[in-house]
């Protein structure tokens, strides 16, 4: 399905009804709105396993974020972190989705972090997986050498420096498989309706700009925060910098030898993530 | 969820994804939109039985219409045929839903049927459970007459005649629970949100005045048509009418001995004949 929002369409996909029978009731169950990582990827990588699971006892709404998958890519100039945030409100208002859950996972993450500090009251929780408040090359390189050698070092450092096509190509080739314990290209990439241009001009543009850390104080939502400690994408050190500037209190956890596709390489973070759901259930029923 | 359609808001809900992992590709699966009875009961009593089973290789989509369950009940001046066939369009054009397959019972059969002969482009399939092309009483008379006895018949006759509360309420206690074999549980009949106007309003007009004889001429999409013969609301005669009206060799008509209103209530098995009517409606 799609709707308008904006002067765009935004394709969004779903799975597991939101009211259920449950004796004389029906009984309302909570909806959590995946955000994917990118930008210019879609959900479908939420569908091998993560979005499955969570279907069995809640709503989950997969959306194509604007200029990815089957959403339409709409201006150039509108492909930044405010608008996509907007977005997920303006979605959300559409289609009369209130309180929701929002999972995102690494550029999915900074895209609902900064929706939940424009919209603090939108939100009845947060899942912050693999999150950074700002890019540090360094860190960055760092893990890829780790994880591929001097090869990885000296791509990833062309990527965050003056990348051209090459060097992007170079990076697919080389990094990209590191970001994950499994096969990316055969599980992601080859279902994947996506648009490399817009992960291009992220890569070379906002991002070398980004630094959230002082607007996550503002979020209001509790949160979860879950990273990989082998993930080259949001390094640890990144991560704990998120969990450090967002309000006391927040639950962070990071799974040794799992890389930025936590929840396919680390299954306790599905338990993490039950426990918080339960916990946001109850605390409504209070 | 809700959708803002023609200056109401229309609650859906959603089981089952529409895009799914499959080798190397997303596969697109069927949509089915499943139209409730009634009108002024709503889209819950699809989830026990129905729903699931679908959503297993479909996305099904629920949607409360006009007048019933969560969406807005607007006025009685819109309780109408074309208004609610005309919300089903655009509600499907809002959410780019193309071609799904529609799946309604009863009431809800009837505004399927309507949707396709007035907008083939909208319907992939047709699917009509207890549908009838109209309401003739004393076949629904003779029905409860056969099976609860003379008290039945006459109930039933003085509601037909006069629906007023008093009179659905015997109807309620003695007619209704012979609509089916295996009566509706009645948890799942308290968890049905009923606009009780509506359903008097429907059963002193609408239900009177509507024939789908010569709009169900206009279908042109694969019709499923499922029957039972021992349902009192919406009569085996009646569902055999509306096959004849149908084109000649359009619909599957498949009908069921000992089966009332409904048909999924008393034969669970029929959903396995919706499903190998799902085709998928394009590759991806």
């Amino acid at each position: 399905m799609r709707i308008g929002v904006g002067d765009i369409r935004l394709f969004f996909d779903a799975d597991g009804a939101k009211l259920v029978p449950d004796g004389p009731w029906m009984r309302e169950r909570a909806t959590v709105l995946l955000l994917h990582p990118g930008p210019g990827f879609d959900h479908g990588l939420f569908k091998i396993q993560l979005g499955p699971w969570l279907a069995a006892g809640t709503q989950v709404v997969y959306l194509d974020q604007r200029g990815g998958g089957r959403s339409d890519l709409g201006r150039p100039e509108d492909l930044r972190l405010d608008r996509w945030a907007d977005d997920v409100r303006e979605f959300c208002d559409a289609l009369r989705i209130e309180r929701p859950v929002v999972l995102g996972l690494g550029f999915g993450a900074l895209v609902a972090a900064r929706y939940a500090s424009r919209h603090p009251a939108h939100p009845r929780g947060l899942v912050l997986t693999a999150p950074i408040a700002r890019v540090v090359p360094e860190r960055s390189v760092a893990v890829y050498e780790r994880l591929g050698g001097r090869e990885a070092r000296a791509v990833a450092e062309r990527f965050y420096g003056d990348m051209d096509e090459r060097a992007f190509g170079d990076f697919l080739r080389v990094c990209f498989p590191l970001l994950s314990g499994y096969d990316l290209t055969s599980d992601v990439i080859v279902r994947a309706d996506w648009r490399p241009e817009v992960l291009i001009g992220w890569s070379v543009g906002e991002s070398r700009e980004l630094d959230l850390r002082d607007e996550l104080a503002a979020i209001r939502a509790p949160a979860l925060v879950l990273g990989g400690e082998d993930d080259a994408w949001a390094p640890l050190d990144s991560v704990r910098e998120v969990v450090e500037h967002l309000p006391a209190g927040t639950r962070f956890r990071s799974f040794p030898g799992a890389r930025h596709s936590v929840f396919r390489d680390a299954p306790g973070a599905y338990d993490e993530l039950r426990r918080f759901l339960d916990e946001l259930q109850d605390g409504q029923a209070a | 969820m809700k959708a803002s359609v023609r200056g109401i808001e229309l609650f859906f809900d959603v089981d089952g994804p529409k895009l799914a992992p499959d080798g190397p590709w997303m596969r697109d699966r069927p949509t089915v939109v499943l139209l409730h009875s009634g009108p002024g009961i709503d889209h819950t009593f699809y989830k026990d039985h129905v729903g699931p089973a679908l959503a297993e290789s479909a996305q099904v989509v629920y949607l409360d219409l006009r007048g019933s369950g969560r969406s807005d009940w607007s006025e009685p001046e819109h309780w109408t045929h074309d208004t609610w066939v005309e919300d089903v369009r655009e509600f499907l054009e809002l959410l780019e839903i193309e071609r799904p397959v529609v799946l309604g019972t009863a009431f809800g059969g009837s505004i399927a049927l309507l949707l396709a002969a007035r907008h083939p482009d909208a319907v992939g399939r047709l699917v009509l459970v207890s549908t009838v092309a109209r309401y003739v009483h004393a076949r629904a008379i003779a029905v409860l007459d056969r099976l609860g006895g003379p008290e039945a018949g006459e109930i039933a006759a003085r509601y037909f005649a006069d629906p007023s509360q008093a009179t659905f309420a015997d109807f309620l206690r003695v007619c209704v629970p012979l609509y089916t074999r295996n009566p509706l549980p009645p948890a799942a009949i308290a968890r049905i949100q009923m606009n009780f106007e509506l359903i008097m309003a429907w059963e002193r007009g609408g239900a009177r005045q509507f024939d789908l004889r010569e709009e169900a001429a206009r279908v042109s999409c694969p019709t499923l048509v499922l029957a039972g013969e021992d349902d009192p609301s919406t009569t085996i005669a009646g569902a055999e009418e509306l096959v004849a009206a149908l084109p000649p060799g359009l619909a599957r008509f498949e009908r069921y001995a000992d089966t009332g209103h409904g048909v999924f209530r008393d034969r669970p098995e029929a959903i396995e004949l919706v499903r190998e009517f799902l085709a998928p409606s394009k590759p991806a």
